[in-house]
C-alpha cells in the first residue's frame, strides 16, 4: 500500500511538473497576439455574453440586470451564476466620473 | 519517533488487509475530488489568460456616463487624444452583440443562427499574418471581411471564403471570412467576428461613434495622471468613465477569481464533510469490523491516543491516494478528452463538447487542495467514530 501511494504520489508529482513545463493545449503567444491586437478582450469564464457583459468582461459594461425586470429588485442574469469568475462592480470611489476626478479624488 | 513509524506501517498493513473498504473509499474520495479539481484547474487556466488579456491590454479605457452605464464616445475627440503628449497611442474600438447566419443552398441543413461578439477595429490593426499565412501578402483586413472565431466556425461550417449575416435590430450586413482565430487563441475570440470599425458602426447605426478609446500612455511617473488631465479638459463637462489597467481591471481579475474560488472551495468542503459522515453512519459500514479491531488492540496495551494514530494515518494515506488519483484522473479528462460534460459547469455558453481547447492549469495547488479536502472528509468522518470506540473497555468492543 505505501509503495502504491509512493508511486501514485511520484506519478502525479511528475505529469504536474511536465504540465507546468511544457503548458500543454495552451499557447501564450497565440493569446497575447489576439489581445494585442484586440486591446484587452475578455476576462470572466463564459464564451459569449449572452445576457450582459459583466461575465465576459466587466471593462466593457457593469451589470444592468440589476435595473430589470425590477429596477433595484433581484437580478436574474444567469451571467451572475455557474462559472468560476464572478465580478462585481467597483465601488463608486473607483467608478469616477468627471466630477471626482476635477476634485482631485 | 519509533512507536508512530510503527504506527503509520500498521496503518498501511490494515489498508491493504481491508482492500475492498480502502477501494470504497477511495473510489468515492476521487468521485468527490475529480470535478473539484477539474473546477480549480479550469478556473487557473481562464484567471492565466485574464491576466494576459490585462497586460496586452490598454494602459487606460475611456468611455462616457450614460446614466450610470458605460456610453459611447464620439470619434471626434479622437484628435484631440493623439495630440496628447503623454499618450502613444488611441484606439477606438466598439464591442457589442449581433445575430450571425449562414444562408446555404436549399438542399443543405441550415444552422440555427449564433449570438456573437463583434469587435470593430480601426482599419489596418487588423493584421491577417497569424491569422491567415496563406494571406500574410495582402496585410490587413479589407472591406467586408471579417475574421471569426473557432467555435463560430466550427458550428457553421465555415471556411475563408464564405459568407457569413450578421444582424443586430434591423440592419443585415454580409461579410466574407477572411481568417479563423485559431482555437487556441483564448475563449473569448471562440465566438468572435472582428471586423472594420466603420462597418461595425454601419452594423449598429452609430457610425462616428466607439463604445470605448483604448489609451495607451508613454512610460514613467506620472503619465497616468497627467492623461487624466488631457481628458478632463477634453471632454469638460461631459461624463465619462477613466478605467486603468493598474487599478480597476487588476482588481477585476484578482477578486472575481479569488472570491469564486474560495466559495467553491467552501462549498465543496462543507457540503461533503458533512455529508460523507451522514452517509457512513447511516449505513454503518465497517462498522461493527473496526470495533473488533479496536477492542483486540485495546485489550493486548494499546492506548486510546495510539488506536486514533493508527487510523489517522490510514485516513493520510486514503486521502494521499485518492488526491493523486483524482487529480490524475481530472488531468486525462481535461488534457485528453477536452473536458467533455463537466468544463460547461465551469465556462458557461460552452456546450457540452467545446469547439477549443478549454483552458487549464493544474499546477500543485489543486492537488494539495485536493489533498486537504480528502483529508477533512475522512478525518470528520472517522476520528469521532475511533474514539468513541476506542474509549469504550476492550471486552465490550470484541463482544
Amino acid at each position: 500500500m505505501l509503495a502504491l501511494a509512493l508511486g501514485l504520489l511520484l506519478a502525479t508529482l511528475t505529469v504536474l511538473g511536465l504540465d507546468c513545463v511544457c503548458r500543454f493545449g495552451s499557447d501564450p503567444e497565440a493569446a497575447r497576439q489576439f489581445q494585442r491586437v484586440a486591446g484587452g478582450l475578455g476576462l470572466g469564464a463564459t464564451v459569449r455574453p449572452r445576457w450582459c457583459f459583466v461575465n465576459f468582461d466587466p471593462r466593457i459594461e457593469y451589470c444592468t440586470c440589476a435595473e430589470q425586470p425590477v429596477p433595484g429588485g433581484y437580478c436574474y442574469c444567469p451571467e451572475h451564476t455557474g462559472t468560476v469568475s464572478y465580478f462585481v462592480a467597483p465601488p463608486p470611489d473607483m467608478a469616477r466620473p468627471n466630477e471626482l476626478e476635477s476634485s482631485g479624488q | 519517533m519509533n512507536v508512530y513509524l510503527n504506527l503509520f506501517f500498521a496503518a498501511a498493513a490494515n489498508l491493504a488487509r481491508y482492500r475492498l473498504r480502502s477501494i470504497v473509499v477511495v473510489v468515492c474520495l476521487v468521485a468527490i475530488c475529480g470535478p473539484f479539481v477539474t473546477g480549480i484547474a479550469i478556473s487557473e487556466g481562464v484567471r492565466a489568460d485574464a491576466a494576459i488579456s490585462v497586460q496586452e491590454g490598454a494602459d487606460l479605457y475611456l468611455t462616457l456616463d450614460h446614466f450610470g452605464r458605460n456610453g459611447p464616445v464620439p470619434l471626434r475627440y479622437l484628435r484631440d487624444f493623439r495630440s496628447s503628449p503623454h499618450i502613444t497611442a488611441v484606439v477606438p474600438r466598439i464591442v457589442g452583440r449581433a445575430i450571425a447566419s449562414v444562408v446555404w443552398p436549399a438542399n443543405e441543413q441550415r444552422m440555427d443562427p449564433e449570438l456573437v461578439v463583434i469587435l470593430g477595429l480601426e482599419s489596418g490593426r487588423m493584421d491577417l499574418a497569424p491569422w491567415a499565412p496563406q494571406r500574410a501578402s495582402a496585410g490587413t483586413l479589407r472591406s467586408g471581411e471579417v475574421v471569426i472565431g473557432s467555435a463560430l466556425a466550427a458550428h457553421f461550417g465555415l471556411q475563408p471564403g464564405q459568407e457569413l449575416r450578421l444582424r443586430v435590430a434591423d440592419v443585415t450586413m454580409p461579410f466574407r471570412v477572411a481568417a479563423i482565430f485559431p482555437g487556441h487563441a483564448t475563449i473569448w475570440s471562440a465566438q468572435l467576428v472582428s471586423m472594420n470599425l466603420d462597418e461595425a458602426g454601419k452594423l449598429f447605426e452609430l457610425p462616428g461613434y466607439a463604445s470605448d478609446f483604448l489609451i495607451y500612455c508613454r512610460l514613467g511617473p506620472g503619465n497616468i495622471q497627467a492623461v487624466r488631465k488631457d481628458t478632463l479638459s477634453i471632454l469638460g463637462d461631459i461624463p465619462y468613465r477613466l478605467q486603468t489597467k493598474t487599478g480597476e481591471v487588476a482588481s477585476y481579475v484578482d477578486k472575481g477569481f479569488r472570491d469564486q474560488q474560495g466559495v467553491f472551495t467552501v462549498f465543496f468542503l462543507v457540503a461533503f464533510a458533512v455529508g460523507i459522515p451522514a452517509l457512513l453512519i447511516a449505513s454503518g459500514l465497517g462498522l461493527s469490523e473496526r470495533r473488533r479491531e479496536i477492542g483486540i488492540c485495546k485489550a493486548v496495551g494499546w492506548q486510546t491516543t495510539d488506536v486514533m494514530v493508527m487510523v489517522m494515518f490510514e485516513q493520510v494515506l486514503l486521502s494521499l491516494i485518492a488526491a493523486c488519483l483524482a487529480t490524475l484522473a481530472s488531468y486525462v479528462w481535461v488534457r485528453i478528452f477536452n473536458g467533455v460534460l463537466v468544463a460547461q459547469f465551469f465556462i458557461s455558453e460552452l456546450g457540452s463538447i467545446a469547439a477549443f481547447p478549454v483552458p487549464a492549469r493544474f499546477g500543485f495547488a489543486p492537488l494539495a487542495l485536493a489533498g486537504l479536502l480528502c483529508l477533512t472528509i475522512t478525518l470528520s468522518g472517522g476520528l469521532y467514530t475511533t474514539w468513541r470506540l476506542a474509549a469504550r473497555p476492550p471486552a465490550e468492543g470484541i463482544r
